[in-house]
């Protein structure tokens, strides 16, 4: 199973296995809320949602947002998926992820997808804020990958 | 002790939690000044201020 210590949004440990219950992850990060091309990528997974979980896969999206603006940001898309924080840094930092923008310390956009025993089976880091893992493409990698499993 | 937090002021929550919106409050006051705050972002016309 993956370690991964991640909060909920109101400070309390986040139940990795109750909410994966054996499924694959795929752990989206994020720059935050304000970037408009990271909000069109949240809403591009919510509606795939559906999709996703089809392939045995549960979506986690995280950024360096406080907890109140990843909140606030998952109830004003309509998000059905965690938005966590990671304002410390600590998940983005393990895998390497940590870029600046403006001065200020970000994620970058990536899709790391770890199979149900904490292996990661796939990973796409982008660069900077348009080079990011398309939908279509994340669709196609979890096909692939359930194909394979 | 694991106080839980309050969303908005980030205080420890010592007394009744208030759960709403998915996450929890220690009063009112904060619960009204989450909804204000998902309010603005309604009005927010230009989202473009990045990159």
């Amino acid at each position: 199973m993956i370690q991964l210590n991640l909060y909920d949004n109101s400070g309390q440990q986040f139940d990795l296995s109750k909410y994966l219950r054996g499924s694959k992850l795929g752990l989206v990060f994020f720059r935050g809320a304000w970037c408009n091309f990271c909000k069109t990528q949240l809403k591009e997974l919510q509606n795939n949602l559906a999709t996703i979980n089809k392939t045995d896969t549960k979506i986690i999206a995280v950024s360096s947002d406080t907890k109140l603006n990843s909140s606030l940001l998952k109830e004003f898309l309509h998000l059905n998926f965690p938005v966590l924080s990671d304002s410390n840094f600590e998940i983005i930092d393990k895998f390497q992820l940590r870029t600046k923008y403006k001065d200020k310390d970000i994620a970058k956009p990536a899709v790391i997808i770890f199979d149900n025993k904490g292996s990661e089976l796939y990973r796409f880091v982008g660069q900077d804020y348009n080079d990011r893992l398309p939908t279509h493409n994340l669709l196609k990698v979890l096909e692939d990958l359930s194909y394979a499993s | 002790m694991n106080y839980k937090k309050c969303i908005v002021c980030d205080k420890d929550i010592n007394g009744d939690i208030i759960k709403k919106h998915d996450v929890e409050f220690c009063s009112e006051k904060c619960v009204q000044d989450y909804e204000k705050k998902l309010k603005e972002l309604s009005k927010v016309v230009n989202w473009d201020n990045c990159c």
